[in-house]
């Protein structure tokens, strides 16, 4: 346990990802979502920047105004958040990449000696392509899906290629990721082995979701396709069966055969009881009458 | 069974001297009055801790969320127990043929009335939404031991009621001409309750019949009672509730208590009501030696309930068996075994100790620790649930009845003597017409060894 | 050429990108029948606002046999207001879900959100517990750990055998839930827990002032009601709207995930990382609270180890009898 602990301390961020910078300047704007955002996701742990109200744990989160934290790169801090480690959730899932520079950008407040080294920014419009379409399609004999990037360029679809690509299926509460992140090749196309015992609705029916990882670069580019791979949801309702804890509707029959016929035999014959006592009743009307 | 054509009713005479003895305690006398009057007033000053529960909830007992079952439920538990011993007396012994149990028979009945009826009032006391009562008929689950047990309580309570009032009928028939100094109201009563019984042959293998069936009926129904009221807690998990035995071990745990009560109540009859001849020291006797009896048996099941998970030590039943034995319920326990079961046990082995006094004092102490037992049943295990108990106020754990739960417990135990009480100052204790009929076989059967015949009046033992 | 090829390859290729979702989703789920006729509401079981990047507004609905599909918001009429309708819908439970539970023992480190969050949305006193964290000790020489330990949602609750009223039930979806306008209030239910989960409001209730008028909905168990039972429901009401339960959602540790067994999927709520439910279990060697008894709880644990931080001195617990009484 310490051993693991130990190497908790020591946390490596790659040399280009140290690097990486936001792609807008930090502002006020930022600053304030900044804080909202962190309020929300942070606090419990790191507590107030600045204060050093942060949770006693071990490895201990830090106080992010400290120099242990500000001393990192804005890469380093984004990687940090983004990827999570041990204790340290990961908020791939949780915070957009703005968000994330938006957190970068609160931390970074608490720094009166921080000058933000901005990216050059890369929007859509300063890419090759002026729109990005993804096409999936199913090779059932290899239990594959394919992805093809294309992009239009000039009036011509072209393929994207060398960029990173994920595959999930949607489910309740978010989204399955399908095979590992693949990176399309010249023709733009990369493939994905989905599993044979992927679980679909009742129809089998799986919604799928492709997605370009480089948010950066791309914006959020997305398609939704569904196909029929996933195995028939075919689970019948939990309170289906007759059982003892189930409602009356669904009694077990000994339980209902034997309960009533008990009552009504015990009170079928307290009724014939009843029944002598009127016949007593009669029979001494008969006698004084006599 | 009586053959037709023979005559059912003792000689008039022997009617004539039994029924001034037992009729005599029957009036509203000043005594009567002023008993009624002082449980009347303890009672609405019962009742008003009642209220208190109403408007407040239950906050106001002593009950939390790990011991959610009290003093209420224990006290449920043991009215219905003692009230099991009208089936034992009436029917097991009564089948059996044993006719000394006649002069008693009415008594136990009295107590299974009264403890069956408060018994559901009892179970009310403890509900959270009392108004919701009515749910159990309108929604009952028929999966519930609730449901069941209000089921076989109802059951129990008609079938006692049942059995009580079918052999009054021909001692209201001979009340109603003998009474003298009674309001006209209860002559009325009599005589609707009596219905227009004239003695007749075919009135009494009407009744006869009538009554053989509820005898038979209600062996099961008070073997369900119990043993339902133990299912209560036998369906769950817990350790010391967990157990196969809980049916018979409530079973002879509940004729231990009735018995006790029965003694008791003869004590108080043959002294208050003056029927000494009738409550005789033989049946003291009698019914201390079935009190040994249902001891015996009810020790052998305490011996199986603790002894064996006791050789196993299983967690939590190490636990459970911990706090009974020398843990903070360990005075309680004991003291309960020893007074309440093994020494009375021992005792009544005694001739000397089965006679009126004795036999009392000692039943009082077994009917004490019966009350105590069902609370060491219901309480403790309920302290030591499998996940421990954790931040929670720190009263939260231990269980201590408050002042308003004992008095709205109190208060059930005032009406049961409230029942009691009515019933026996307005009917007869004891059976006229079985006691005479008694009587006039021994005076026959003594007659028959002076070598007369004696075909012509007489009755026979049914 | 290659693209158009693939395409006919995949034969159900329904990509959604169509201009009218709402055409769409009555033709994917032969939903239209009377709402479409009269142009009407579609009637839905439950719903949650999302906000779209196109021009119109959408709500994604759970349409009655369970599909969550999205609709144009004005074409839903609320119908969730009234006791009757709450009740019914309460009883029935979401078709073709069963809901599962995780909890990731090796991550727990008892912050305790989970109650608060719990306790807030449930309105409760601060004692009073549908999820609470214990500190346990299976036995001597056997590690302290955090337990949070929410109802257990048996497949065979020995709750729900013993209710005299069917005031607690089992629905489709695996929750065991409580009907406080039916409660009696006898306890049997507590008695019969093994997990002690069941509580019992002694007292009138937190904000009972409040919300007098408050219509009851059996899925969040509020207005909460004096003398009645009440317990952990896996947060029914948001499952209904596509939400994690109140105590998933607030973990700052990662210890909960949740999810649909049908799916195979489980949902962390802190991370929101959807894995597979059969993996999770499978890789961490997971178990269940007392199976030996039967009960076959919808909760499943992950035992404490690998933790990443040590016990706290200060809640060194000692043996489990110790502790309790």
């Amino acid at each position: 346990m310490s051993g693991l602990k130990s190497t908790a301390q020591e946390w490596e961020v790659s040399e280009d990802k140290q690097q990486r910078l936001a792609p807008f300047a930090f502002n006020d704007q930022s600053v304030t979502a900044g804080e909202e955002l962190y309020n929300t996701n942070c606090i419990s742990c790191h507590g107030n920047p600045g204060q050093g109200n942060y949770q006693q744990l071990d490895p201990i989160p830090g106080d992010p105004a400290t120099e242990k934290i500000q001393s990192n790169s804005d890469g380093s801090i984004y990687y940090k958040i983004y990827e999570g480690k041990g204790l340290m959730p990961s908020f791939r899932n949780i915070l957009a990449p703005d968000e994330i520079w938006e957190v970068v950008a609160y931390i970074r407040s608490f720094n009166d000696s921080y000058k933000q080294l901005v990216a050059e920014v890369q929007k859509l419009e300063n890419v090759r392509w002026s729109e990005i379409k993804i096409l999936l399609a199913l090779n059932r004999e290899n239990k594959e899906l394919t992805a093809t990037v294309k992009g239009l360029e000039e009036d011509k679809w072209t393929p994207v290629p060398n960029t990173g690509l994920i595959v999930a299926a949607e489910r309740y509460f978010g989204q399955l990721q399908i095979d590992e992140e693949k990176l399309t090749d010249e023709k733009g196309m990369a493939s994905f082995t989905y599993p044979e015992n992927i679980k679909g609705d009742t129809l089998g029916h799986v919604k799928l979701q492709s997605m370009l990882t480089d948010q950066d670069l791309f914006g959020r580019v997305s398609t939704d396709t569904t196909f029929r791979i996933g195995m028939l949801n075919d689970a019948q309702p939990l309170n289906k069966e007759r059982a003892l804890w189930n409602s009356n509707k669904k009694a077990p029959l000994w339980l209902i055969i034997s309960y009533i016929s008990v009552v009504l035999a015990v009170w079928g014959f307290i009724f014939y009881v009843l029944f002598q006592l009127r016949k007593i009743y009669f029979a001494g009307k008969k006698e004084t009458v006599n | 069974m009586n053959n037709t054509g023979q005559k059912y009713i003792a000689r008039k005479e022997i009617i004539d001297s039994v029924s001034s003895d037992i009729l005599r305690p029957v009036r509203q006398n000043r005594s009567f009055i002023l008993w009624m009057g002082f449980l009347g007033i303890a009672l609405i000053a019962c009742l008003y801790a009642y209220t208190i529960q109403l408007r407040e909830g239950l906050i106001v007992t002593g009950l939390r969320d790990f011991v959610s079952w009290g003093m209420y439920i224990a006290n449920f538990v043991f009215f219905v127990a003692t009230s099991l011993i009208g089936m034992l007396i009436s029917a097991v012994l009564g089948l059996i043929g044993y006719s000394w149990i006649k002069p008693i028979a009415r008594i136990a009945e009295i107590i299974a009335v009264a403890f069956a009826a408060v018994a559901g009032l009892v179970i009310i006391s403890d509900m959270g939404r009392p108004d919701r009562f009515p749910y159990l008929f309108m929604y009952g689950r028929i999966h519930s031991p609730i449901l069941w047990d209000v089921t076989v309580v109802t059951t129990y309570l008609v079938l006692s009621l049942l059995l009580y009032l079918l052999p009054l009928l021909p001692d209201l028939a001979i009340a109603k001409s003998r009474l003298k100094n009674v309001p006209g109201w209860l002559i009325k009563v009599y005589e609707i309750l009596s219905f227009k019984w004239v003695h007749s042959n075919e009135q009494y293998k009407i009744l006869f019949r009538s009554i053989r069936i509820l005898l038979i009926l209600i062996i099961p129904t008070a073997f369900a009672i119990h043993t339902v009221t133990s299912w209560l807690f036998a369906v769950t998990h817990r350790s010391g509730w967990n157990s196969t035995i809980f049916g018979p071990y409530f079973l002879t745990g509940a004729f231990v208590s009735g018995t006790a009560a029965v003694i008791i109540a003869m004590f108080f009859y043959r002294n208050n009501f003056k029927l000494k001849s009738y409550i005789t020291a033989d049946h003291f006797d009698k019914m201390a030696k079935l009190l040994v009896l249902v001891s015996v048996v009810y020790f052998y099941f305490n011996i199986n309930e603790f002894l064996v998970p006791g050789y196993k030590l299983e967690k939590f039943d190490a636990i459970h068996l911990e706090a009974l034995f020398s843990g903070h319920h360990a005075l309680l326990f004991w003291s309960t075994q020893l007074l309440g079961l093994v020494i009375p046990m021992i005792l009544l082995l005694f001739r000397k100790m089965r006679k009126p006094l004795p036999a009392a004092i000692i039943s009082v102490f077994v009917i004490a620790g019966a009350w105590m037992k069902r609370y060491i049943i219901v309480i403790p295990t309920q302290e030591h649930p499998f996940l421990p108990i954790q931040h929670v106020p720190g009263e939260w754990f231990v269980y201590k009845p408050t002042l308003t739960e004992t008095a709205i417990t109190l208060a059930s135990v005032i009406l049961v003597l409230m029942i009691i009480t009515i019933l026996s100052k307005t009917f007869p204790v004891v059976s006229i017409w079985e006691v005479a009929e008694e009587k006039e076989k021994v005076v026959a059967k003594e007659s028959s060894n002076q070598g007369y015949d004696n075909n012509g009046e007489k009755s026979i033992n049914n | 050429m290659e693209e158009e090829k693939r395409k006919s390859l995949s034969g159900e290729n329904n990509e959604k990108t169509s201009g009218n979702p709402r055409r769409d989703f009555l033709k994917k789920f032969g939903l239209l029948g009377a709402a479409a006729a009269t142009g009407g509401a579609a009637i839905y079981t439950g719903y949650r606002y999302e906000h779209s990047k196109g021009k119109h507004e959408t709500v994604k609905v759970l349409t009655d046999d369970n599909r969550l599909v999205e609709i144009p918001a004005d074409q839903v009429k609320d119908v969730t207001s009234d006791l009757k309708v709450l009740q019914t819908r309460g009883r029935e439970g979401i078709k073709s879900r069963r809901w599962v539970m995780v909890i990731d023992l090796s991550k727990c480190r008892n912050a305790r959100q989970c109650v608060n969050a719990c306790q807030s949305a449930h309105q409760l006193r601060p004692y009073e517990y549908h999820i609470n964290t214990l500190i346990m000790k299976e036995d001597q020489g056997t590690p302290p750990y955090f337990m949070p330990k929410p109802c257990q949602h048996c497949d065979n609750p020995p709750c729900v055998s013993v209710c005299p009223v069917d005031a607690t039930f089992k629905r489709q979806d695996g929750i065991v839930l409580i009907d406080n306008e039916r409660c009696i209030g006898c306890r049997f239910c507590i008695a019969a827990c093994p997990y002690s989960a069941r509580i019992f409001h002694w007292e009138k209730p937190k904000n009972a002032e409040a919300n007098k008028d408050m219509t009851y909905d059996v899925e969040l168990n509020v207005p909460q009601k004096k003398g009645t039972i009440t317990k952990c429901l896996f947060s029914a009401d948001r499952l209904r709207e596509g939400e994690l339960p109140y105590c998933v959602s607030a973990c700052p540790n990662g210890v909960f995930y949740f999810g649909d067994e049908n799916e195979d999927a489980v949902t962390n709520g802190t991370t929101k990382e959807t894995v597979r439910l059969s993996t999770l279990l499978e890789d961490n060697g997971a178990y269940r609270l007392m199976p030996e008894l039967g009960t076959d709880p919808r909760v499943y644990y992950l035992p404490p180890r690998n933790r990443l931080f040590d016990f706290p001195e200060d809640q060194q617990p000692g043996e489990h009898k110790d502790f309790i009484l």
